[in-house]
């Protein structure tokens, strides 16, 4: 206390006027020191050193602020979805794709982002979105669901919409080292109330200052007295920014002169407008996981999902009050903190005149409104991003994707997404517990692509879909079994081979001797010979003998070929045992193979990412279909009713417990030895889906494609909306009566007659004894009524 | 071939109101559908639980598959708009646009054919014949022998050919 009153006693003395004498004295003695050499150097020195100092300051401040602000994350996006008549899609699926992008449900649709539902009715005010192709506008309109189906689309007027394209949803970013994340927003396109809130509760001279405000910190002492509590800082905006945007959080004397001067400085060079936009988007108002929110456009997504333009006075006003502090007030860790503060905000709202007093009566009535705690943490989908960030690794630098902004339009599907998530970890418990398996054992991954654009639409990398390690659906190389077989078959039924699906192939034992003298022998699964079988059945039944003597017949080189182009880069040895799946793949990669099937013959690179646009929007890249004639249409056309004969009549057969009879699809089910892999591998005419289930450390299960994967799959495939795959024969493709039992013609009143497809001029000879089925004049006549 | 040649003959009326009562009355008899019943991947180990042994096996099967025509998407508004955008813009010259409105197009249906002659012609115009040709071999996939579209497919192949 005494040191204190001795400066002012100092003061005090300095006040009283000066006697002449004194006067004469003083200046004497000045102008001795001035005389002094070295003061007058060390004077100017100090004098240079500040200017020095200031201008590189000076230098650094604009440097800075007129260079690029921030790294800003690569944001990526799902598919956008389309609506259309005909549209297959459940209530379900679409109301949680709406829910997933924030539209809210209102009693009447008067804004963009919500939304009325009665039954099957809805009622959509959509928000526009900045396409890579072209702006799309809000739309509010009506649509009408029936049967899993859109049957009406309209807008509001009545007039019919073709097609309205909604906003993707984020489904995360490639983020800087340090974590920040935000959403870069104009001045021009924030709320007005959100930049005079701001500015009333932050620093209420903010337009006539220069930096500093010694009326603002007055002010702000005086309105925390009367609040009886802190509501107003002493900082101006101006000093706010510059501590966060340009200087460490560290407090000292030093560096409050420095955030003063650069203060200063940057009221020199800059107009308010580009301060007070700088630090709507710089300011810091919350934390989800690793990542920091920054600016107010983001956080406005953050707590409410919605964009900052739709936000009502009451939300505005809890984001201004984060900013004095985002941990301390967090509305969901500390609701009535935040509650506090939000009606504090709203109480300056009305005494500065930016709302009555009504307003605010009402908006203090209404709760925080933030996202449900659950729905905040957006789902992560940590095998589908790293497919992105492989894939975008191979045309941009690290640097680049985590700082530059970019954003990237992926093909991912939410529904067909959380579908395979929950087919897999479902299944996977349900077969842990059925085979008495130790929980936690069994391991999965599972890959979902549209058909014919080769899009991938889903990817699971783990049992646990959150889980951001091990990505098993693209780096668990694990043999194939019987998923390779397809290959075999579609070699033998190439143009230079001699087969056709009726062709007799021998189930007989088998062994291949080597030329060191090894020798092979491959057993069918169930231990049995079948004798004679169609080389379609063999296929169907995933016979291992009858495939491994036919491979030998059409010759390792040519299999592998065949392998290689259905899309296959994996080394493929050319060794006996490859016939029957010692190649190693992965779920990716597979896909890629039975990809090139779905697609009749036409191979396609799988893809993620549709097109990379940059921060301001400018188009960067697009990874457009392409596509390559690798199989005649009707040699891929007879393997895929092989393939569907898997399905009908066998290891597929199960399928069918989930799945409606109706549906036409293909696949093949793959068990390596010992059952250490459990494959499937199928599609319909919509999508195909790879899923492998089996242990981390390659060690037995009790399960085979049949009853493993087949399992996922087929629940998967039961709970999507997808289509039959389109069985209409190509050109040069025939259908015959053929005898299942010899392969030769037969006719459709003839016992064990089945029809097959046969390529043009290349139909099995000779005819097969008949047993009539049904009296034959009675068979025809049926026959001439079922023509009509 | 017997069938062909007496399928064009018409019983008379009566004869065939007779016919159409025997066919009634007759009893059924189901496609001559090969049920093995053999697996080659057999369940091994028990089953999970609530799997009864063949539990609605019976209900999925289904005669082995014969061609079925899916009724495509192709004359649904959404198609058409977004056929003529892509026609537009390769009416005005922009191919790389009129390409991604294409792909949107076969995102929704993928056996459109139009969509497919719009990315052939659009290849064309970039240089790329061979991917035009690609495009071209697959659209004709999804055409009729002899129609217009596939005419347009046939003229880009044979000029890809040539070339």
């Amino acid at each position: 206390m005494s040191s204190r009153k001795v400066p002012a006693k100092k003061t005090k003395s300095r006040k009283r006027k000066p006697s002449t004498r004194q006067k004469a004295q003083g200046q004497g003695a000045l102008a001795r020191l001035w005389g002094n050499r070295w003061l007058r150097w060390s004077v100017a020195g100090i004098l240079a050193c500040t200017l020095i100092g200031v201008l590189v300051i000076d230098r650094g401040v604009v440097a800075k602020f007129e260079g690029k602000k921030w790294s800003l994350p690569a944001r990526v996006y799902a598919r956008p979805l389309e609506l259309y008549e005909g549209l297959r899609i459940s209530a379900e699926a679409f109301t949680q794709e709406l829910k997933a992008l924030g539209y809210r449900p209102s009693g009447q649709v008067t804004a963009p982002g919500q939304i009325w539902r009665s039954g099957d009715d809805f009622e959509i005010f959509s928000r526009d979105f900045e396409f890579w192709d072209q702006r799309e506008s809000a739309r509010h309109f009506r649509m009408r669901l029936k049967a899993g189906q859109i049957t009406s689309l309209r807008d509001v007027r009545g007039e019919a919409l073709p097609l309205v394209r909604l906003q993707p949803r984020e489904i995360g970013g490639i983020y800087p080292a340090h974590m920040e994340d935000r959403l870069l927003v104009k001045l021009t396109e924030i709320p007005p109330l959100l930049g005079e809130t701001l500015i009333a509760v932050e620093d209420r001279d903010f337009l006539d200052h220069h930096g500093l405000s010694g009326r603002g910190i007055a002010r702000a002492a005086l309105a925390n007295l009367r609040a009886g509590g802190v509501v107003q800082g002493g900082s101006t905006l101006t000093q706010q920014l510059v501590k966060n945007f340009y200087l460490s959080h560290q407090r000292s004397l030093g560096r409050k002169m420095l955030e003063a001067l650069m203060s200063l400085l940057l009221e020199l060079h800059y107009s308010k407008a580009e301060i007070l936009e700088t630090y709507i988007n710089e300011v810091y108002l919350g934390q989800s996981g690793r990542r920091a929110i920054h600016g107010f456009a983001l956080a406005s997504e953050h707590y409410f999902q919605q964009p900052l333009q739709e936000l009502g006075t009451s939300q505005l006003a809890l984001l201004v009050g984060l900013v004095k502090g985002a941990s301390y007030y967090n509305p969901w860790r500390h609701p009535e903190r935040a509650q506090r503060r939000r009606d504090l905000v709203l109480q300056v709202m009305t005494d500065t005149g930016l709302i009555s007093e009504r307003e605010k009566t009402q908006a203090q009535g209404q709760p925080l409104a933030v996202v449900d705690r659950r729905q905040r943490r957006s789902p992560s989908f940590p095998a589908f991003l790293d497919l992105v960030k492989r894939q975008l690794r191979t045309d941009y630098r690290e640097e680049d994707l985590r700082t530059e902004g970019l954003r990237i339009f992926t093909s991912f599907d939410p529904v067909v997404q959380a579908q395979a998530q929950r087919s897999l970890q479902g299944q996977i418990a349900r077969l842990e517990q059925g085979y008495k398996m130790p929980a936690g054992e069994l391991q999965g991954a599972s890959v979902v692509t549209a058909v014919g654009s080769g899009e991938v639409l889903a990817v699971v990398g783990d049992r646990n879909s959150n889980f951001a390690g091990f990505n098993r659906a693209l780096d668990a190389h694990r043999q194939v079994g019987s998923l390779i077989k397809p290959a075999v078959y579609l070699t033998a039924l190439q143009a230079d081979q001699n087969f056709h699906l009726a062709s007799p192939l021998s189930d007989s034992p088998v062994v291949v001797e080597g030329r060191d003298g090894s020798r092979w022998q491959p057993r069918n699964f169930s231990r049995e010979d079948h004798g004679d079988v169609l080389l379609y059945q063999a296929l169907a039944h995933s016979y291992n003998q009858s495939t491994a003597r036919l491979g030998m017949q059409l010759g390792l080189h040519r299999v592998r070929q065949t392998v290689e182009a259905l899309g296959v880069t994996s080394q493929v040895p050319e060794v006996p045992s490859m016939l029957l799946g010692s190649v190693e793949m992965s779920p990716l990669e597979v896909a890629t193979m039975y990809h090139t099937l779905a697609n009749e013959g036409f191979y396609t690179p799988l893809r993620a990412i549709r097109t990379v646009l940059s921060a301001d929007g400018t188009p960067l890249k697009r990874y457009p279909l392409s596509v390559e004639q690798r199989f005649a249409p009707e040699q891929v056309y007879l393997l895929n009713y092989g393939l569907q004969a898997v399905m009908h009549e066998g290891t597929g057969r199960s399928a069918f417990r989930r799945l409606s009879g109706d549906l036409r699809i293909a696949g093949k089910t793959g068990t390596t030895n010992d059952q250490r892999d459990s494959w499937f591998s199928g599609f319909t005419g919509d999508h195909l889906a790879v899923v492998w289930l089996g242990r981390d450390d390659n060690g037995q299960t009790p399960l085979t494609g049949a009853t493993g994967a087949l399992q996922v799959w087929s629940d998967m495939m039961a709970r999507l909306p997808t289509r039959s795959m389109d069985t209409t024969p190509p050109e040069w493709v025939t259908y015959q009566y053929v005898d299942v039992d010899s392969g030769k013609p037969s006719g459709s009143n003839c016992r064990s007659a089945q029809q097959l497809p046969f390529i043009v001029g290349r139909e099995p000879e000779g005819r097969s004894p008949c047993e009539h089925i049904e009296n034959p004049v009675l068979h025809w006549w049926k026959g001439l009524w079922r023509q009509r | 071939m017997m069938t062909e040649v007496i399928s064009r003959w018409r019983p008379p009326v009566a004869l065939a109101l007779l016919v159409a009562l025997l066919t009634g009355c007759a009893s059924s008899t189901h496609a001559p559908v090969r049920d093995t019943g053999s697996e080659a991947e057999p369940a091994t180990g028990g089953r999970p639980a609530g799997e009864a042994p063949g539990s609605n096996e019976s209900r999925g099967r289904q005669p082995s598959p014969i061609p079925v025509k899916t009724v495509p998407l192709e004359h649904t508004d959404a198609l058409q708009d977004i056929l003529q955008q892509a026609r537009d813009l390769y009416r005005r010259g922009q191919w790389s646009a009129a390409i991604a409105a294409a792909e949107r197009g076969l995102r929704i249906e993928r056996r459109s054919a139009p969509f497919y002659l719009v990315l052939a012609e659009c290849y064309l115009q970039l240089g790329a014949d061979d991917r035009a040709a690609e495009f071209a071999r697959q659209g004709m996939r999804y055409t009729h022998q002899g129609d217009g579209l596939w005419r347009a497919f046939q003229q880009i192949l044979t000029t890809e050919m040539a070339e």
